[in-house]
């Protein structure tokens, strides 16, 4: 998205904008401005309130010191795998869908409600699903297939995969409406006029699909990489606790347990200021790297 | 230009609507209830008139002990009706937010006059180095005092910080009939670790699992340190006194409970499945009958004999010795309880009600309500016609010991003992691994608080 | 068409369902399990975790609706929905009118700080946030916790209405100038109708959110008058046991509301989606 396009012949005074942004700034202001202010007074302090003393930067060198903390670091990067995944499932589902097969508008409404599950739900349902005697592995050996009954849940290598699967298969939801809805709302002589021409079903969703859903895709792009990074804190609690062995520890419960559990806000909030800045720098880059690009939204 | 006048009306109109939606609430402490009482007797023995008194309470406890909401309502009326100047608020918390939702309310210097607190490392960083609760010694009679069962786990540096309320402690539950299936015999069970280690090996031959756990959770890994660690330790402090640095967790005495735990997987006791259920489905299995043994709480046993139909389906035992330090032969118990706000502006109010509450009459209705013993050695033993919670009264009262979560920190207690269980079932670590991951956390801890351990220090003295 | 080409066409649309269909029955199948455990009693639940329920046991929904409170949480989770989600996207079109449609000094690096809020995990605020709203007396109010809502909303609507004005194309609004609108009709009279899939997909978003909402619900809305379904159906857990029947009850009551209103919604949810801007 272009933040630097040359915006259209306007005339407004100059402090027009603000009135706009106002009630937008104020509300930020009172919500997150004290916190946000005491997030990074305390990561830089030991110890909080009367009894605390200025530490500078060792709260973050502990931070690195920390096999928790990296730990958790390396899984959220590992979980930036789903985002690919989701497009590309969501992307695919959303065509068979626009395709108009048969039964294609009960599927919309059915493929959406994971998407409306409260969490808590499907971390229960699916935490019996994975587990060593549970759905999946009955299922499996009935059909013969008893080697691949592994302990999804309680392996140290498996616990993270079966986690993304559980994400995408709540997150995919979002992603297959937002692209059905942008799809629907292409121009039809497009796809005509292709067809015309003789394309097939790859050439026809490669060359014209993609490219008109790029600014979706993008943006359903930023907001899964963030839901990765940051709001992924319900999956993990409720499904594994960060589990088996630390196995699927994820930088929002490595907050969550060092402010509340373990009575380290310092530490906890070192995090989050981190975090703060880390996203801060993606969001920038990414805007950039756009505007590098040029790319234009193709529209209509 | 035209738009601007709109734009500010849309703007105006935006902080109204948050400002009309926000009615200042009424500060929480002083109530405007309840005419003046011409017949009240006055709380404290002053002689002024009975000013307005409000008391939140926040608590937690219908989750373990059903039946304690309606003691709590029945507490508060009767409290009331004697003291009418007086009026509660009662909260009851989630599990989830209990102790969060404290910390907030220390934050804001607001919320309740007496809070519930679990035992542990939760009450002493939050509630008392935080200086959010005020020491009972003052408010409380000391001949009262002595009744309460544990205090020991709210004292800190020679002062008593909270009012314990009831007992929660871990026994060992078998199953008398499936013992008497696979030819132990149940009215005596094992009492060595080799007994149990060859009782695992008759369950297991007659298709039994011997033991059932859930791991997949995590905090049972704290509850088998609790209940198998202690058997080398005289007392809690030197567990305490090694988190402060005095000894090591790969030293033998704290390390041997990795290889103990070890033995018992080895030996085939536990259900396959542990690292991938919680333990709750573990719970479940005995309950259905298909495990002889588990690592219960007391709290559950009246829950447990109505789901399997009878008290006749459960038995109760120490965890069988291995160790001989003091502690082996100690019944794994701790005490849930109260404490009165650094804030509230009637602590002396607020005390008396807790005292209310260690009243017999009380004592009593709250077994009756819950067939949980309250931990005060004044309750009328004869009220526990089940021989089952007699034996958890008997050992309560005579042979209680520390539950060692308690006093260990918590991040050891997450990152060690929960998460080295898990580690050693999945099989990726070795008991030695485990003992010097266990010393690796403990230095991380002391590294990070260091005003922590000073207190650790005066708390193992 | 050649016979093997007709056997491909077959093939391929044949796959097509089926995937279609495998999506489904894995969409579908934790619904399934809500409903069936809802119905069943604890200790049928135990012996049969999968199968249907011998007979419909409804005590888990007596317990999980405690009496007429539901009726109270169920409106109080409705207003701090219906409030908070109205009140941020008022806000959010405003703010991003003036991001996407003009310029101003450290626009740029406002609109990245403004994202970047997102980020922070709501745990961490917890507790400034009941320091700063003790302090104004907005502790158990709903004024209050819509207030927190909306700050917690803002960031996200205002990135995907941003993103979205962006996308109208330039000579409609140069047209609609020219015909002497004033900036505030343009926004009006004509950004927003043309707005409506964002506006819609953020409103089921943001709704969605705040109706499952747990954590500031549970600190915040502390006083029984004020709860929300949810934390009434949180309280129900307890810290070593899930009654998983009466738990499953409670999600099905709490999610039951929000499956109606897509479900009914749908038609309008979709035809507003892809209203385009375009044709």
């Amino acid at each position: 998205m272009l933040l630097s396009q040359p915006v259209d012949t306007m005339q407004y005074r100059k402090f027009e904008p603000w009135l706009y942004l106002s009630p937008a700034l104020i509300a930020l202001a009172l919500i997150y401005g004290y916190p946000v202010a005491r997030l990074l007074v305390l990561s830089l302090q030991r110890g909080s309130g009367s009894g605390a003393s200025f530490a500078g930067i060792s709260n973050y060198q502990q931070l690195f010191k920390d096999y928790l903390f990296l730990g958790a670091i390396r899984h959220n990067l590992t979980l930036l795998i789903c985002v690919p995944i989701m497009i590309v499932i969501a992307l695919i589902l959303a065509v068979f869908l626009f395709d108009r097969i048969r039964g294609w508008r009960f599927y919309r409404s059915t493929l959406f409600l994971p998407y409306l599950l409260p969490i808590t739900v499907v971390g229960l349902v699916f935490s019996y699903v994975f587990q060593l005697s549970g759905v999946l592995n009955d299922f499996l050996k009935l059909i013969g297939l008893g080697a691949l009954a592994l302990d999804w849940l309680g392996s140290t290598k498996l616990a993270l995969p079966t986690l993304m699967f559980v994400i995408i298969w709540k997150e995919v939801g979002f992603g297959i409406v937002l692209f059905l809805a942008r799809l629907m709302s292409v121009d039809e002589e497009l796809f005509d006029a292709a067809k015309i021409d003789g394309a097939n079903w790859w050439q026809l969703h490669w060359h014209i699909t993609v490219p008109q859903l790029s600014t979706v895709i993008e943006f359903f792009a930023v907001i899964s990489v963030i839901t990765m990074l940051s709001w992924v804190f319900n999956y993990v609690f409720v499904m594994t606790g960060g589990g088996p062995g630390n196995a699927t520890m994820v930088t929002e419960l490595y907050v969550y347990l060092e402010g509340f559990e373990w009575n380290q806000m310092n530490i906890a909030s070192s995090v989050s200021v981190l975090l703060l800045f880390v996203t801060g720098g993606f969001i920038f880059l990414e805007l950039r790297v756009r505007e590098r690009l040029g790319a234009v939204e193709a529209v209509g | 230009m035209k738009d601007i006048p709109r734009l500010l009306a849309v703007v105006v109109a935006t902080g109204l609507v948050i400002a009309a939606c926000a009615p200042a609430a009424p500060p929480t402490a002083v109530a405007t209830q309840a005419p003046a009482a011409t017949v009240a007797t006055s709380p404290a023995a002053t002689g002024k008139p009975a000013e307005q008194v409000k008391l939140v309470i926040w608590w937690w406890g219908e989750q373990e002990a059903p039946g304690a909401q309606k003691w709590l309502d029945e507490t508060v009326a009767k409290y009331t009706q004697a003291h009418p100047n007086i009026t509660f608020d009662t909260v009851l918390q989630s599990t989830d937010n209990l102790e969060l939702a404290f910390q907030a309310a220390a934050a804001a210097k607001q919320g309740p006059d007496i809070q519930y607190f679990w035992a542990g490392m939760g009450f002493l960083q939050n509630a008392v180095w935080s200086g959010a609760v005020k020491p009972v010694d003052d408010l409380i009679p000391a001949g009262e005092r002595a009744h309460y069962i544990n205090n020991y786990e709210r004292t800190f540096d020679g002062k008593l910080w909270g009012v314990n309320w009831y007992l929660s402690g871990n026994p060992l539950v078998y199953n008398p009939e499936l013992f008497k299936k696979a030819g132990l015999d149940p009215s005596n069970p094992p009492k060595t670790w080799d007994e149990l280690k060859a009782a695992c090996g008759k369950l297991n031959a007659v298709g039994v699992i011997p033991i059932s756990g859930g791991l997949k959770d995590g905090w049972f890994g704290g509850w088998l340190f609790s209940m198998i660690a202690r058997q080398n330790y005289d007392s809690e402090k030197e567990l305490v006194a090694a988190s402060a640095g005095a000894a090591k967790f790969t030293d033998p005495k704290y390390a041997e409970y990795w290889s103990r735990l070890n033995e018992l997987k080895e030996a085939g006791c536990w259900n396959k499945d542990i690292n991938s259920v919680d333990y709750q489905q573990g719970q479940d299995l005995f309950t259905q009958g298909k495990s002889a043994m588990l690592f219960g709480n007391d709290t559950f046993l009246k829950g447990f004999a109505d789901t399997m139909g009878s008290w006749d389906k459960i038995g109760l035992m120490l965890v069988p010795k291995y160790g001989s330090g003091k502690l082996a032969d100690t019944y794994t118990v701790t005490g849930q309880g109260w404490g009165i706000t650094s804030w509230t502006k009637y602590p002396q109010e607020a005390a008396d009600f807790l005292v209310y509450m260690h009243t017999p009459e009380r004592l009593a209705a709250w077994f009756t309500d819950t067939g949980v013993a309250p931990a005060d050695d004044r309750m009328d033993p004869s009220l526990i016609s089940q021989p089952q919670l007699k034996q958890v009264y008997k050992w309560e009262t005579t042979v209680p010991g520390p539950n060692l979560e308690n006093w260990i920190p918590g991040i050891v207690d997450h990152d060690a003992m929960m998460t080295g269980a898990q580690l050693l079932f999945s099989g990726d670590n070795t008991p030695a691994q485990l003992a010097q991951m266990t010393e690796d956390v403990v230095v991380k801890w002391r590294d990070q608080n260091p005003d922590a351990v000073k207190n650790f220090v005066i708390l193992a003295k | 068409m050649s016979l093997r080409d007709k056997a491909l066409r077959v093939l391929a649309s044949v796959t097509r369902q089926g995937l279609v269909i495998l999506a489904t029955i894995l969409a579908l199948f934790p619904v399934y399990f809500m409903a069936v455990s809802a119905l069943k009693s604890r200790s049928e639940y135990i012996s049969n975790k999968w199968g249907l329920p011998a007979s419909l046991f409804l005590g888990n929904f007596a317990t999980a609706l405690a009496g007429e409170k539901f009726l109270i949480r169920f409106a109080n989770s409705a207003i701090l929905t219906v409030g908070s989600v109205g009140i941020s996207m008022v806000i959010a079109c405003l703010a991003a009118y003036a991001f996407s449609r003009m310029e101003f000094q450290a626009k740029r690096s406002l609109f990245n700080v403004i994202l970047s809020l997102m980020v922070i995990p709501p745990v961490v605020m917890i507790i400034p946030l009941f320091v700063t709203m003790a302090h104004w007396g907005l502790i158990n109010t709903r004024g209050g916790t819509i207030l927190i809502y909306t700050g917690l909303l803002l960031p996200f609507s205002i990135y995907l209405m941003t993103n979205f004005f962006q996308t109208i194309p330039r000579e409609i609004i140069d047209s609609a100038r020219i015909d002497g609108c004033s900036n505030f009709a343009i926004l009006w009279r004509i950004m927003m109708p043309l707005s409506s899939p964002a506006v819609i997909t953020l409103i089921v978003v943001n709704a969605l959110w705040a109706w499952n909402e747990l954590l500031i619900a549970l600190i915040f809305l502390q006083k029984d008058s004020l709860k929300t379904l949810m934390v009434a159906i949180a309280t129900l857990r307890s810290r070593n046991y899930v009654d998983v029947p009466v738990t499953m009850a409670g999600m099905l009551i709490a999610t039951i509301p929000i499956v109606v209103v897509y479900l009914l919604g749908q038609r309008y949810f979709i035809r507003g989606l892809t209203s385009g801007a375009f044709k």
